[in-house]
């Protein structure tokens, strides 16, 4: 038992020595052969990047995700303006151009025509508009026309 | 061992010295150590002296990131350690071979090496490591033959002490019960 104990290998017991070996020469010329590899790949690399590859993922996601927010936020401002400015219109062209017809020749069926026709017409001058309409309001009160079917029909 | 310090060599790179005289001094301190450790992970010369270059490549591109609270030491061992491991596994890729096909072709290279220069017992000894799974034999070649600290080990490593000790302690056992089926 003893014996065959003495004859086990044990790591302890051995000498401990690199058994591997570099050519010669090798570390003494290994700084120039690596310069030489860290100058050719800087070649390699060296063509202009654009800015795009210049950013990081995340630079792009940040930037991506920006450009998505302003892009919802100004198709909605928009969106509301149009509509605001296209109720408006409606309203003040059907109105500006009642001035044309003699109140008196004008029955319900016909405003309402006209007020179809007229909604599609954009109005070029907002502030000739409104004086428009205010001599139109008061035309109509002069004339005592029934403003309130007027009003029911729009 | 080095002839300069860690904050040296940092202090030097940041504060903007010759780069051609603080890449030199890089590369003389580290260049034997990193050697030996890629040379016992990939056996041949040839792969070790490209991975060698690879390595220091890497460092010296991300030298301005290091942090200066970690150890210039263990973070080029550690580069050296990953890109040897890639090395191998693109190899294992590339020729279709199993892990294990991996380990006797190196253990093919050991012996046809012409820079290996060992007596049968220490051939027989680099098979026994070759042998030993992956984890177990970086550990073992960094604390037999590199005589690092566990906390250094640990750190190249990310692993925790304890299992590092767990690690060399079987890998020890498996050498030994190789040399004695052998």
């Amino acid at each position: 038992m003893s014996d065959k104990n003495q004859n086990r290998f044990n790591l302890d017991d051995l000498e401990k020595k690199n058994s591997f070996q570099a050519p010669e020469g090798y570390f003494e010329n290994f700084n120039d052969r690596l310069k030489e590899k860290l100058s050719s790949e800087s070649a390699r690399e060296k063509p202009e990047r654009t800015i795009v590859r210049r950013l990081s993922f995340s630079q792009l996601a940040i930037a991506a995700s920006f450009i998505g927010i302003m892009a919802v936020a100004y198709s909605g401002v928009k969106y509301m303006l149009n509509r605001q400015d296209q109720q408006q219109t409606v309203q003040q062209t059907t109105l500006a151009n009642l001035s044309d017809y003699p109140v008196e020749d004008i029955d319900e069926s016909t405003l309402y025509e006209l007020y179809n026709e007229t909604s599609t017409e954009e109005s070029s001058s907002h502030s000739a508009l409104t004086s428009q309409t205010d001599d139109l309001i008061d035309y109509l009160m002069l004339e005592d026309a029934e403003i309130e079917v007027l009003m029911q029909q729009l | 061992m080095p002839k300069h310090t860690e904050k040296e060599i940092i202090a030097l790179f940041k504060n903007g010295h010759n780069q051609d005289y603080v890449f030199n001094i890089l590369v003389n301190d580290y260049k034997e150590r990193l050697y030996w450790h890629i040379r016992k992970i990939l056996i041949s010369h040839d792969d070790t002296d490209d991975v060698l270059q690879n390595t220091f490549i890497k460092a010296w591109k991300g030298l301005a990131e290091f942090r200066e609270d970690s150890n210039l030491f263990t973070w080029l061992y550690r580069i050296a350690t990953n890109e040897a491991l890639s090395f191998l596994r693109n190899r294992k890729r590339a020729s279709f071979l199993p892990w294990t096909g991996v380990e006797s072709k190196l253990s093919e290279t050991l012996e046809s090496d012409d820079y290996f220069n060992a007596d049968e017992v220490q051939l027989k000894l680099q098979k026994a490591i070759l042998d030993l799974p992956e984890k177990q034999r970086l550990v073992f070649n960094m604390k037999y033959y590199d005589e690092l600290k566990y906390e250094e080990i640990s750190e190249i490593l990310d692993t925790s002490v304890g299992a590092l000790k767990a690690s060399y302690h079987h890998a020890v056992k498996k050498i030994e019960k190789y040399m004695n089926d052998n």
